[in-house]
This record gives structure tokens, C-alpha cells and sequence, in this order.
């Protein structure tokens, strides 16, 4: 049972990539779902849009290379707006083709799914408030004797955005988070949101947006139960920031991000520490956004996620949609 | 393996890519050329479709192949107001690499299609994507590439271009670990004029691969590459003359590899008229390697109609 309570600690970072950075802001790119639901209400496309994602990567640790990840996501998203009121769907679907082996006892994500739904209220062109549902469930390797470890969890909240002037906004948020799993008892917490974001044009000219946020979760501890392992989420910190410039239509999108976990994990077998667990991502898109009609572009990215060992990933994402 | 295979797979250093096609922010006047990016398609003048072959030979110190026909391709291209699909294909591909340490030819079988969609946004800037699939045959080791591109283009002004892309291409080799890499390209191009009458088409561009290692055989690496490409076109009356020069670089990955460098010049004399074309190029590509050198000499001849 310690030795799941470790892992559990170990595990809390999974494979996600970059996040996108729209929790008080909807990104310039419309087929990009927004995290945070008050987001969802300053939308204003409908939009139906697929995304396919190859990624590959790395895993090393003290300069061994253990791992070679190849893997696919594929996405896909729904926007509608109405006088006042937006309504956002998406989903995405990620597996990696690795074969875990058993001589290494770091975990290797196998597939992560995802589904989302947005629905915000905006008033007088001055607030958005929204209501916002996700669920994430995960499959990883954590050794030969537990090759499936399924997690789920379930994130319900809600957020206010509030536009200041003409091009500032400021806002935040908050979820509850549920986890289940099969290996350990279930956990809760509450995550929280602030923002800030500069968003200058109309649809249709020459736009600009920068928006910067922050979101954090405490510490969260439940004891063994039954055949079930104690449970723990480290406290975590997500900074996020965003750019994109639009002209004529074409979009150019600067995303980044980074992950802070404050856990501590141990290397049974070298006895080896790492005192958090860093995600860092960047990604870079360019688009074609009409004011009608088909949409599409690409991104591709960087993320390196450093604890006991060093996982470095890239991605190559090509993208339709069509705005009706 | 034995050292003298080794050996040999070793100085079995791929030639660079010897036929080229340098349309990065600009599409070519020729409606049978391919664009490089997905993006410099969707500033052609309309759609087309066109079939192109090469005829020639190639040259070592010690041998000499009989000159024959390679590379049968086939460009379709449909264009509406804002979306342009392009379709390349060029296959059975079938003719010879050089090994510049042994001065030998080996026979490669290369196979290329290409699928771009792009969209051109008010007349000055362009977004397209890619589907890619590549084969090559050759002393047993049999490569597949796969993969998808991205680029976009602006228009600056009347006749000024910039264009830049990714191509994210996955390779298979039989039970070796499959290698990815990206593949970048960035040009700018200066065309005026119309194509039914008089133009002018100035571009420069430039390619790079990274070299990817999985291991120190051959089947396990994948070449660091650069080329660089100047191409102008000038149709005059309805007869066009264009040329090409690449200066393409292939870096050394594996013990006993060295640097190689391949200059090619093409040049190229026929009509365009009334939508139809008919060009005749000539290509000469050559390289050395300390005493050894290696030559292509090759014509190639498209038949094109463009329907505006």
C-alpha cells in the first residue's frame, strides 16, 4: 500500500501537452475550446472544427534513454452562440503506441480522453458568466503487476469574466475536482482560477490578444479504505500566458505554459530525489480564420516534463473547421 | 555485421534528392511543376492538370548508365475562389545512387505523392496543409515516409512573397524504431504579370532536415540536409524560359561518412499558350568527392493545361 501511496504522488502529472491559455478570454482561433467556462461567453463563431495530433517523444533518466513515446490525439469541438449566451462542446482523444517494459518502474502513460462542456451568459457587453463540466479519464502503466491503472476525474464549476474599457479583462473561477481510480481511495479538491487579458479588434480586422492566468490546487490526502491505496494530490501552481495577432484573416498563436507540482518522488531503486515535478510547453500555431466558411491551420509544439527522469515531447497538429 | 558491410552501408551515403522542385512562396509559371508548400499553390492562376518525365543518364569515374526514361509524374489541380487542392504524383521512380566511397551505383526505386489544400484569404495571405507519402527502395533497405505539412504565405504589395512551412514526416524502415522529424522551409518570390501573356517570376529559397540517429546503421539514420534554390522564370510572348540552380548538402551521420555537396543547374525553354504548355528542361547536377566525382545529366519534358 506505501509503495501505491508513492506512486499515486508520482503519478499526478500525466501526458497533456500544452494547455491552451483561454480561462478569461476565448482564443483568436476559434476552434479552440476554452478552458474556462466564462471564456466560452465572449465567443462569437459557431463553429464545428477536427484536429489530428502526431506526437512523439523521450524519456531519459541520468542519461539513459528508457522510452521512446510515439502517439496520436485526435479532437474535435462544437460552438454555438445566441443572443447572449454561448454553448461549447469538445472532446479529444490521445494514445501512444509505447510498449512499456518492465525494468523501468516510472510510469508510461497510455491513453488520455477528455470531454468538455461550456455553456456561459454574457451581460451588456460587460460580464461573462459560465458553468463549465470536464471529465478526464487516463490509462497508465505503472508496472507489470498493475500494466492498467485507469483514473478518472471529474472537474464542475464555474467562472466570471469581466471586461473593463474597451480591450481589458479580468476574471477567475473555480471546480470542484472528483477522482476516481481503481487502485486508490477517492480524492477531491478545488481548483482555482485568475486572469487577465488584453483583447484589441473587432472580427474581421486586425486583432490582438495576450492573456496570462494562473491556477492552483492544494494539497488533498484521503486515508486507505478497504482493499483501496491512501490517495494524494500534491498541491500544484499553472501558469499559463497567450498571444495571438490576426490579420487578413491569417492567425499567428503563441501558447505557453508551466506546471509546477510540489511533490517530492523517490527512486526506489537509486535512491534518487526530485523535489517537484516542472512541466514546461510552448506552442506556436498559424491559421486561416474567414469570418465565414472553412477554416485551417496547424500548430506544433515543445513540452519537457522534468522529476526523477526528463520526458521531452513534440506534436505537429493540423486543424479544420468550418464557422457558419 | 561484418566490417566490410558496415563498411559499404556506410559509403552508401544517400545522394541529396536530385530533382527539386523550388516553388516555396510562389508557384511556378509551368502549370505541370508541383509546388513545395501547400501554401504557394493557392497563388496559382487557376487549375490545372499536366504530366511530366525525365530522360538521361547518370556518370560515375568507372561507369556509365544507359540514358532511359525515369520518374513519370502527374500534377492535378483544382482551384475554386478560396480553396485550391493540389494533387502530385510521381511514381516508379527507378534509377540510381551514387556511393561516393566505393564509386559505385546502386539501383533505388523512389516513389512521391503529395496532397495540399490551401485557402487564399483577400488576395494576400495563404494557409494551406499537406498529406505526404514517400518511398525509397534501395539495397534492401526499404524507407517509408508519411506524414502532414503546414505553411502559410503573405502577399506584400503587387508582387512580393514570403512563404514558410513544416512537413512532420514519420519514417519506417522494417523492424527498426520509426524516426520522425520536421522538415522547414522559408522562401521569397517576386512575380508580375499575367500568364497568359508576359511574366516574370524571381524566388529564392532554402530547405532543412535534421539528422535524426537511432543507432549506427544506416537504416538508422536519417541525413541532416540543406539546399538552397534560386529559380526565375520569364515568359515572353507565350514562350517561357526558366533557370534553376540548388546547391543541395547531405551531412556526414555515421563513422567513415563525409560531407557531400551537390550542385545542379536546370534550365528550361518552351510555349504557354491558350492554357496549354509544353516545356523542355535540362538538368545538370554534379559533385565530387575527393578523386571521385558523380554526374547527372537529365531532360525532362512536361505537357500542361492550365484552365483559368
Amino acid at each position: 500500500m506505501k509503495g501505491l501511496t508513492i506512486c499515486a504522488a508520482l503519478l499526478a502529472l500525466f501526458w497533456t501537452g500544452a494547455a491552451p491559455a483561454q480561462v478569461i478570454t476565448p482564443s483568436l482561433d476559434p476552434s479552440v475550446a476554452s478552458m474556462g467556462p466564462a471564456a466560452t461567453g465572449w465567443k462569437t463563431e459557431d463553429v464545428v472544427a477536427l484536429a489530428y495530433t502526431d506526437r512523439t517523444g523521450k524519456r531519459e533518466q541520468s542519461g539513459v534513454q528508457q522510452y521512446e513515446f510515439t502517439g496520436s490525439q485526435s479532437d474535435v469541438m462544437l460552438a454555438l452562440t445566441m443572443e447572449g449566451a454561448a454553448f461549447e462542446l469538445a472532446s479529444s482523444n490521445q494514445s501512444t503506441g509505447t510498449k512499456p517494459e518492465g525494468v523501468y518502474d516510472q510510469p508510461v502513460p497510455i491513453s488520455n480522453k477528455t470531454a468538455q462542456a461550456n455553456l456561459a451568459i454574457q451581460g451588456n457587453d460587460f460580464f461573462s458568466m459560465g458553468l463549465g463540466y470536464r471529465t478526464e479519464e487516463k490509462e497508465r502503466w505503472l508496472s507489470q503487476s498493475y500494466p492498467h491503472d485507469r483514473t478518472k476525474l471529474t472537474y464542475a464549476g464555474g467562472a466570471l469574466s469581466v471586461r473593463l474599457g474597451e480591450s481589458f479583462y479580468v476574471g477567475g473561477g473555480a471546480s470542484r475536482v472528483r477522482e476516481a481510480s481503481d487502485l486508490y481511495v477517492d480524492n477531491n479538491w478545488v481548483e482555482s482560477q485568475i486572469g487577465l487579458a488584453m483583447l484589441f479588434g473587432q472580427p474581421g480586422d486586425t486583432r490582438f490578444r495576450f492573456e496570462a492566468s494562473l491556477t492552483q490546487t492544494p494539497k488533498a490526502l484521503q486515508n486507505a479504505a478497504a482493499d483501496r491505496a491512501p490517495a494524494a494530490h500534491p498541491g500544484s501552481d499553472l501558469q499559463r500566458g497567450a498571444l495571438e495577432l490576426e490579420f487578413s484573416g491569417l492567425l499567428f498563436s503563441f501558447q505557453g505554459d508551466q506546471l509546477i507540482e510540489r511533490v517530492v518522488t523517490v527512486d526506489a531503486a537509486t535512491g534518487q530525489t526530485s523535489s517537484q515535478t516542472e512541466s514546461v510547453s510552448s506552442r506556436a500555431g498559424v491559421l486561416w480564420v474567414p469570418e465565414m466558411g472553412m477554416s485551417l491551420g496547424f500548430y506544433f509544439g515543445n513540452q519537457q516534463v522534468k522529476q526523477l527522469y526528463t520526458d521531452s515531447f513534440s506534436d505537429f497538429q493540423v486543424k479544420l473547421g468550418y464557422l457558419f | 555485421m561484418n566490417n566490410g558491410l558496415k563498411l559499404l552501408l556506410v559509403g552508401l551515403f544517400l545522394v541529396v534528392v536530385p530533382k527539386v522542385n523550388a516553388q516555396v512562396a510562389t508557384p511556378p509559371i509551368d502549370p505541370a511543376e508541383p509546388t513545395l508548400i501547400s501554401a504557394a499553390s493557392s497563388w496559382r492562376f487557376g487549375g490545372s492538370m499536366a504530366l511530366g518525365t525525365d530522360y538521361g543518364y547518370q556518370e560515375t569515374q568507372a561507369t556509365k548508365t544507359d540514358a532511359k526514361v525515369t520518374g513519370p509524374s502527374a500534377l492535378l489541380v483544382f482551384s475554386g475562389k478560396e480553396v485550391i487542392w493540389e494533387f502530385y504524383n510521381k511514381s516508379s521512380d527507378t534509377a540510381y545512387e551514387w556511393d561516393s566511397t566505393s564509386d559505385q551505383l546502386y539501383q533505388y526505386t523512389r516513389s512521391n505523392q503529395q496532397l495540399n489544400l490551401s485557402v487564399r484569404g483577400e488576395g494576400r495571405v495563404s494557409v494551406g496543409l499537406g498529406a505526404i507519402a514517400r518511398s525509397d527502395d534501395s539495397r534492401g533497405i526499404q524507407r517509408k515516409q508519411s506524414g502532414f505539412a503546414g505553411s502559410f504565405g503573405v502577399r506584400i504589395g503587387d508582387g512580393f512573397f514570403l512563404g514558410a512551412g513544416m512537413n512532420r514526416v514519420t519514417e519506417k524502415v522494417a523492424d527498426f524504431e520509426d524516426k520522425q522529424w520536421n522538415e522547414y522551409m522559408g522562401g521569397a518570390g517576386f512575380a508580375y504579370g499575367s500568364p497568359e501573356k508576359n511574366m516574370f517570376r524571381l524566388e529564392v529559397s532554402g530547405t532543412s532536415e535534421p539528422e535524426v540517429s537511432g543507432g549506427t546503421s544506416l537504416e538508422q539514420v536519417h541525413h541532416k540536409r540543406t539546399r538552397a534554390i534560386e529559380e526565375m522564370e520569364v515568359l515572353w510572348h507565350n514562350y517561357l524560359v526558366t533557370v534553376r540552380a540548388v546547391q543541395s548538402k547531405s551531412f556526414a551521420a555515421l563513422d567513415g561518412e563525409s560531407d557531400r555537396q551537390e550542385n545542379q543547374m536546370r534550365y528550361g525553354l518552351g510555349l504557354r499558350s491558350l492554357g496549354f504548355s509544353w516545356i523542355l528542361y535540362r538538368t545538370l547536377a554534379d559533385e565530387r568527392v575527393g578523386d571521385n566525382w558523380y554526374k547527372e545529366r537529365y531532360y525532362k519534358m512536361t505537357l500542361g493545361f492550365g484552365f483559368l
